[in-house]
Parts: structure tokens; C-alpha cells; sequence
């Protein structure tokens, strides 16, 4: 796969050394609104994603559920997640904007309710699958927002990359302890609550964005 | 652009699939090297830590040095640590093995994405950067199954138990 790649992209020039290697360009990308954005996504799809990853499979076993339907039940909800992502790309700058972040950041948030409310099994099943599709809405999003920042495109994409990586370690981590001490219901309700305080932040830091400088450009010239 | 994306998504997808192939091989390797349920978990985790480690720097390494040249040498850093996990004799190499893999699925996913968005030639936000996680989705799903269809059918590319592999704990 490498070989075939190494003849690919071969007329394309290599990017001029930018200005800034370190701490001004990881700045310079994350005052973007757009990266702060797709920062925002990933963080939520990331925290949650990995969460419901081990809490889930946990309590549908403690429900009689089989290894091989637990399987079956998140298999169901890849199965949507890439149906949705490919959409997603489909559908272009119809939802792959800022707009489209925050207002997918609160659907997935509350489709954490059902888990919040009930430990029962269908409860969570319903919560596998109703998340998988605003999850691959967010992740798709993020890395081209991402990339509509010009000047750093790098150094936004390794942020993001990062935010992943950290919510992929932190989150079973932080979801397995708060399920020890308050109980799953309670680490989905803190989930909730978190994913709701990112969007807000985001809303909040986007108004005074818009206020300031005018609607965040999703250009990469903007 | 057609070939170079086609070619990104498909590398994207295989070191996924790399990713989470370890996943139904976990209860034979934990056997094998007769690890803890720690020392298996770390067998997960490494390479999400090294993605962790590397993707910032990966990121303004992309932003300075053509980031072509970045996403082969990692390319080829993920299909050497492939080769070592298969063929690793004890768990400290398989490890070792995990965490170099992790490197280069970091830098795959950061300078491949970057020398993506380079490749256009629009204004815009390339939808193409989205289309990434969609051929990743389509790895994940694959993995698990392809694993453990291979361990079934082929078994370990390396079947004898190296008397170099003792338990962790």
C-alpha cells in the first residue's frame, strides 16, 4: 500500500517551510473557530464514543446479553456510523460546517437520555445505535474544518489526531471510575453533561467570534 | 487526486484494520505470554498512547517537510511493526512492536490527512478529509472478523512457543 502510494501525489509540490514551527502555529490553529469546531467534535464523539465502548458491553452483560449479540449490537452501530459518515461526505458543506457541529454536538448529547434515565437493556441499545450516526456526523466534520484553517493545516490535523488519542485513553479510564462511583447511570449523566458544556462553550466562544471578527469563513483563505 | 485519495483511504483502512485486529487475538497472545489482565491491556493501549505522543509533532513535522515523504516513512514503519508483532517471540517485543506501530499509524493519520488537504486544489474544506473516517469505519468493522477468521484458518505465522517468552505481571 505504501509503494502504491509513493507513486501517487507525485506532482505535488512540497509545502514552503512555514514560520512558527512550535507553540505559535499549535496557537495560531486553535484560534481558528473552525478548528475550535472540529476540536469540539472530536472531543465529544472521542469522550463518549470511548465510554459507551466499555460501559455498555458491561451492563448488557450484566442483562443476560450474550457476547456474540453484544458483538452484534456494535457491529449494527459501525454498520451505521459508516453509512452515516459516508453521507455526511456526500452532503458536503451542506453539513460539514460549524452550524452543523454544534447542532449535532447537542442531538448526541441527548441521546445519552435514554442511558441517563434507565439502565434497562434496551435502553442502552437504544443509545448504541441512535449515537453512531450524529458520532460519524462529528468525526467527518471535524478533520475538513479542521483543514479549512490555511495557514497550519498540519499542525490543526496532529491537534485533532491528538484529541482523539487522549479521549481514547481518558475516556474508559475516567467512564469505568465514575461507574465505580456513582453507578453507569450516573458516569452517562456526567457524559451528558460534559457534551452539553463543550457545545455550550463553543456557542458561547462563537458569538463573541461572529461578534468580533464576522461569520467564522469557511474558506481557507478566510 | 483520484489515485492519491483512493490510496490514503485504503492505508487509512488498513491500519485501522491493524489497530483492532489485536482485539480477538488478546485471550491467545494473554495464553501465549501468560500476561495479566494489565500487561493485556497495555497491549491495546500502546498504540493509542503513541498516537497520542506523536500526533502534535507529526502535525508541525507535516506543516515544515513535505508531508508525502512523512506518510510513506510511516507507511513503511507500520508494515515493519505488522511484521514484528506476527513474528514477536515475547511480549516485551510484541509491545515494542505495538508502540512503533502506533507511531506510524499517528503520523499516517496526520501527515496523510495534511498531504490530502494539500492535494486539493479548491478553496474550500475538502469533504475528501471527511471520506478519512469512513474508510477508517470501514477497517474497524472488518478487523475483528478478519483476525480471527486468519488465527482460524491460518493460525500464528510463528506457532512454537519461544523459550524466550515468560509471564508478565
Amino acid at each position: 500500500m505504501t509503494a502504491v502510494l509513493a507513486t501517487a501525489g507525485r506532482g505535488q509540490a512540497a509545502p514552503a517551510a512555514k514560520e512558527g514551527l512550535t507553540l505559535a502555529a499549535l496557537r495560531a490553529a486553535g484560534g481558528e473557530p473552525v478548528v475550535r469546531a472540529g476540536l469540539a467534535a472530536i472531543l465529544i464523539g472521542g469522550l463518549v464514543g470511548s465510554t459507551i465502548s466499555l460501559l455498555a458491553p458491561l451492563e448488557l452483560h450484566a442483562a443476560g446479553f450474550s457476547e456474540a449479540s453484544i458483538g452484534l449490537t456494535f457491529s449494527g452501530a459501525a454498520l451505521i456510523f459508516i453509512v452515516a459518515s459516508a453521507a455526511t461526505v456526500r452532503l458536503g458543506e451542506r453539513v460539514i460546517n460549524v452550524r452543523s457541529v454544534l447542532a449535532g454536538g447537542l442531538a448526541f448529547a441527548l441521546t445519552l437520555t435514554p442511558a441517563t434515565l434507565s439502565g434497562a437493556a434496551l435502553a442502552i441499545i437504544a443509545v448504541i445505535c441512535a449515537s453512531a450516526p450524529l458520532r460519524a456526523l462529528l468525526f467527518t466534520a471535524a478533520y475538513p474544518l479542521g483543514a479549512a484553517h490555511g495557514t497550519s493545516v498540519g499542525a490543526a490535523i496532529g491537534m485533532l489526531n491528538g484529541a482523539w488519542a487522549l479521549t481514547s485513553v481518558v475516556g474508559p479510564l475516567c467512564g469505568g471510575a465514575l461507574a465505580e462511583a456513582i453507578g453507569a447511570r450516573g458516569a452517562y449523566g456526567c457524559l451528558q453533561a460534559l457534551s452539553l458544556a463543550v457545545v455550550g462553550a463553543l456557542w458561547l466562544r462563537l458569538r463573541r467570534d461572529v461578534a468580533v471578527r464576522g461569520r467564522p469563513a469557511l474558506t481557507r483563505s478566510g | 487526486m483520484r489515485r492519491l485519495s483512493l490510496s490514503l483511504y485504503l492505508l487509512i483502512a488498513l491500519a485501522e484494520l491493524l489497530h483492532w485486529a489485536i482485539v480477538p487475538l488478546i485471550p491467545e497472545y494473554a495464553e501465549r505470554f501468560s500476561l495479566s489482565d494489565f500487561a493485556a491491556g497495555a497491549l491495546v493501549a500502546s498504540t493509542g498512547l503513541a498516537t497520542l505522543v506523536i500526533s502534535v509533532p507529526a502535525g508541525l513535522l507535516a506543516d515544515r517537510l513535505p508531508a508525502r515523504r512523512l506518510t510513506l516513512l510511516a507507511g513503511a514503519t507500520m508494515a515493519t511493526a505488522a511484521f514484528a508483532q506476527a513474528l514477536a517471540p515475547s511480549y516485551a517485543v510484541l509491545l515494542a512492536a505495538r508502540l512503533v506501530f502506533g507511531l506510524g499509524f499517528g503520523i499516517v493519520w496526520t501527515a496523510g490527512l495534511a498531504w490530502l488537504s494539500e492535494a486539493t486544489s479548491t478553496d474550500r474544506p475538502p469533504p475528501a478529509l471527511g471520506a478519512t473516517v469512513t474508510s477508517a469505519g470501514v477497517g474497524i468493522v472488518v478487523a475483528p472478523g478478519f483476525a480471527g477468521s486468519w488465527r482460524l484458518n491460518w493460525g500464528w505465522l510463528r506457532r512454537s512457543r519461544s523459550p524466550a517468552s515468560r509471564p508478565w505481571r
